[in-house]
């Protein structure tokens, strides 16, 4: 199966291990993941505040250069795909305002016909490659690990392709690693994005997650956005409550039998349940 | 403004957007009454508020409003309204995050954490030493680089982002 794959800033810094267990196991699961050349940031949920045209440029941009390999777009980040996503939605919507912003990327050679799929790492294992072939190349299985599987928002709201609150693919997937999963009913609640940093009240948001984890005794959240990770684990500290907070992509590349050094730092936290 | 308005004028004020919010509790304004504010044209009343800008963009109001609504648009748009009337948000720390997050990505054509969290805060040097250890951390760690990656086509990019700010939506 082959993809463009559109890693967002955070996944080629702070989070490289996330980016590290995506790819040593999409190799092993015979998924061809070839990076956009030159893409730039989607605009997140910033630009859109502020300067809506520059957000729409900057993520048509890479839509245009998306277009030319002719694949689906993959992320792994919820904000990159939501902020990719509206505004493919947009445009295909209002081919006027498609034909201007055309207008300017055509000075630098491109153009966007509105044909591109942007979609989630996560809904492409689960959808596409599926529960046998995952299920035929697991070597060790997480069996006995007590998981909460975390969506975080913009991974099913607003446009999804799942349920918009009650997502299942993460639950598929951690069941056929053969993790033990309880409900967790802040599943697709919100971890304060990148207000944390300025608002005080966010905190509230990421310690009622972490609460719920606490109190259904789970050895690990899950996770399948970088924000999401980032706020989860930052605030432990001031919370006093401490869970190890991985990437789901991490669990599936253990069970794959990829060795635990190449999967990034956040699975180490679990190191003494892995045997 | 005038967008706005035909946006929510078929809102019927049931309110469910402002139960839907997380941070609800931390507003001045409950979304609902915001919405009916609008609709009454106390638009300077709207701009002052606080309830805009803690917008999380978790899109819990916009799934269930039951007439499809799309309300972080409209929490949005109001961000640049205020910005074209130079109303700034109580808290300043907010917009100062933004600019800077913009600012790199303009220069750069992607986000470089160590610059961004440096311009969002460098006004506020205490919250700024609160992120230090965690800066060392990750240069410790070499999950931050030294320096930026800049996109190859990042002046061209810049440029075209001056031209779009130059057509009409």
């Amino acid at each position: 199966m082959k993809y463009t794959y559109y890693p967002g800033c955070s996944l080629k810094s702070t989070e490289i291990g996330y980016e590290n267990s995506l790819r040593a196991s999409s190799e092993i699961l015979g998924i061809e993941l070839k990076e956009l050349p030159e893409w730039n940031c989607c605009g997140a949920t910033i630009f859109p505040k502020l300067n809506y045209k520059s957000y729409l440029l900057l993520s048509t941009r890479n839509l245009a250069l998306a277009e030319s390999y002719g694949e689906d777009l993959v992320t792994a980040c919820n904000g990159c795909l939501t902020a990719l996503n509206k505004v493919n939605f947009y445009l295909q919507n209002n081919r006027d305002i498609l034909e201007k912003i055309n207008g300017v990327l055509g000075k630098s050679g491109l153009n966007y016909q509105g044909k591109i799929k942007i979609r989630h790492f996560l809904e492409v294992l689960v959808k596409d490659i599926g529960k046998k072939i995952i299920g035929e190349k697991i070597k060790k299985g997480i069996h006995g690990i007590k998981v909460a599987s975390y969506y975080g928002c913009q991974y099913s709201r607003p446009f999804g392709p799942e349920h918009p609150e009650n997502p299942q693919y993460l639950e598929n997937l951690l069941e056929i690693l053969g993790a033990e999963i309880v409900d967790f009913s802040h599943k697709t609640n919100c971890c304060g994005g990148i207000l944390t940093i300025s608002e005080e009240s966010c905190l509230k948001l990421i310690k009622d997650i972490l609460e719920e984890a606490e109190n259904s005794k789970v050895d690990c959240i899950v996770t399948i956005c970088p924000l999401c990770e980032i706020n989860l684990q930052l605030y432990q500290k001031r919370i006093k409550i401490f869970i190890p907070v991985v990437y789901f992509t991490q669990l599936l590349g253990y069970s794959l039998g990829i060795e635990i050094s190449k999967l990034g730092k956040e699975i180490f936290s679990l190191k003494k349940l892995l045997k | 403004m005038e967008k706005i308005v035909d946006k929510i004028k078929i809102c019927i004020q049931c309110g469910t957007c402002s139960s839907s919010c997380p941070l609800n509790f931390a507003m001045d304004i409950p979304m609902r009454k915001l919405i009916g504010l609008i609709k009454a044209g106390y638009i300077k009343k709207v701009l002052k508020s606080k309830t805009f800008w803690l917008c999380l963009s978790c899109y819990f109001c916009k799934i269930r409003c039951p007439k499809n609504i799309d309300l972080p648009e409209v929490m949005y748009n109001l961000h640049e309204i205020c910005l074209k009337e130079n109303i700034l948000p109580e808290n300043e720390i907010t917009l100062q995050i933004y600019k800077a997050f913009m600012k790199v990505v303009n220069n750069f054509g992607r986000n470089f954490e160590p610059l961004m969290l440096f311009f969002s805060l460098y006004k506020f040097p205490k919250k700024l030493l609160k992120f230090l250890p965690l800066g060392i951390f990750f240069l410790k760690a070499k999950r931050i680089h030294l320096f930026p990656y800049k996109i190859k086509n990042s002046d061209s990019l810049k440029n075209l982002l001056k031209e779009a700010d130059l057509i009409e939506i």
